[in-house]
């Protein structure tokens, strides 16, 4: 595993790194926003996961329609990210209101928290560990469609957490013990 | 933070993310590739309803799979002319025009 800047301020060392799996083509953050706008891939994710998407816990939705929505929430968040890295850290909006901890019930912010990124009501997530304020390592990303995460693509997304926090330990970044469960995604 | 930080750099790739110029680029080309995807969308769906492979469908238009490849994954910006050979080949209609509706409506 390697670690890549995306953007980050020199000055405040606020912003965003990403992990870089050993073996992968491209570092997990890119990856994700390479995949969102790559349509035989969201075309096969809809198709195989059609039980879910119909199951309407987002309501009935076709696999056009998925696409759609997927790539308008790909959209509104990496114009999000790319406006932050472009406006800085003065003020404002920033990395700390788009990623939120991961578990639905943890209300308070720490150190090295399992974090993600999504859209009000959307089923795209951007999965990172809350390394100081304003400061995030990504670690993956996902649309997810079912309330836990059970499914398979989730439980990878888990790992992937879990391989990211093992890393950094092993690096001489320490982290308080896990305060999540995994209930909740 | 400031040990963080160090740390990090230590331990960061030298390579590029390149995700910086990939967003300005979506976002500078979001029109077109919007078109794009939605055709993408209705090629694939026509080769899973037709059981067609990708590779068919290039015989059939005489182009490159790796062109196919391109268009399935929304990422071409398509010429009238790729989209006419699309339409024969797989029998649909990717741009409706108002005669095709008074046509059918005769």
């Amino acid at each position: 595993m390697r670690i890549v800047r995306i953007f980050v301020s020199e000055k405040s060392k606020e912003g965003l790194w990403s992990i870089h799996l050993n073996g992968e083509p491209q570092n997990e953050f890119r990856k994700f926003f390479n995949l969102m706008g790559d349509i035989e891939w969201l075309h096969n994710f809809f198709a195989n996961n059609k039980a879910d998407l119909y199951s309407g816990y987002f309501g009935p939705v076709t696999i056009d329609n998925a696409g759609e929505r997927t790539m308008d929430e790909a959209e509104e968040m990496e114009d999000t990210l790319n406006d932050y890295s472009k406006a800085g850290f003065t003020g404002g909006d920033n990395l700390q209101h788009l990623f939120k901890p991961l578990n639905n019930f943890e209300y308070s912010i720490t150190v090295h928290q399992k974090s993600k990124a999504r859209i009000r009501n959307g089923w795209l997530r951007l999965y990172a560990i809350r390394l100081a304020e304003n400061c995030f390592l990504v670690t993956g990303g996902a649309i997810k469609l079912t309330a836990d995460m059970k499914r398979t693509h989730l439980q990878r997304e888990l790992r992937k957490l879990e391989q990211a926090k093992a890393f950094l330990r092993e690096n001489g970044i320490e982290y308080p013990e896990d305060l999540n469960t995994y209930l909740h995604g | 933070m400031d040990d963080i930080f160090k740390r990090l750099i230590e331990l960061e790739s030298d390579e590029p993310s390149n995700w910086k110029a990939e967003a300005d680029y979506r976002r500078a080309n979001r029109a077109w590739r919007r078109k794009s995807a939605t055709i993408a969308f209705k090629v694939l769906e026509a080769l899973r309803v037709q059981g067609l492979s990708q590779k068919d469908l290039a015989e059939k238009m005489e182009v490159s799979p790796q062109q196919i490849s391109k268009i399935v994954k929304g990422h071409e910006n398509l010429t009238l002319d790729t989209i006419v050979k699309l339409e024969m080949a797989l029998g649909i209609k990717i741009i409706v025009d108002n005669r095709d509706d008074n046509k059918s409506a005769a």
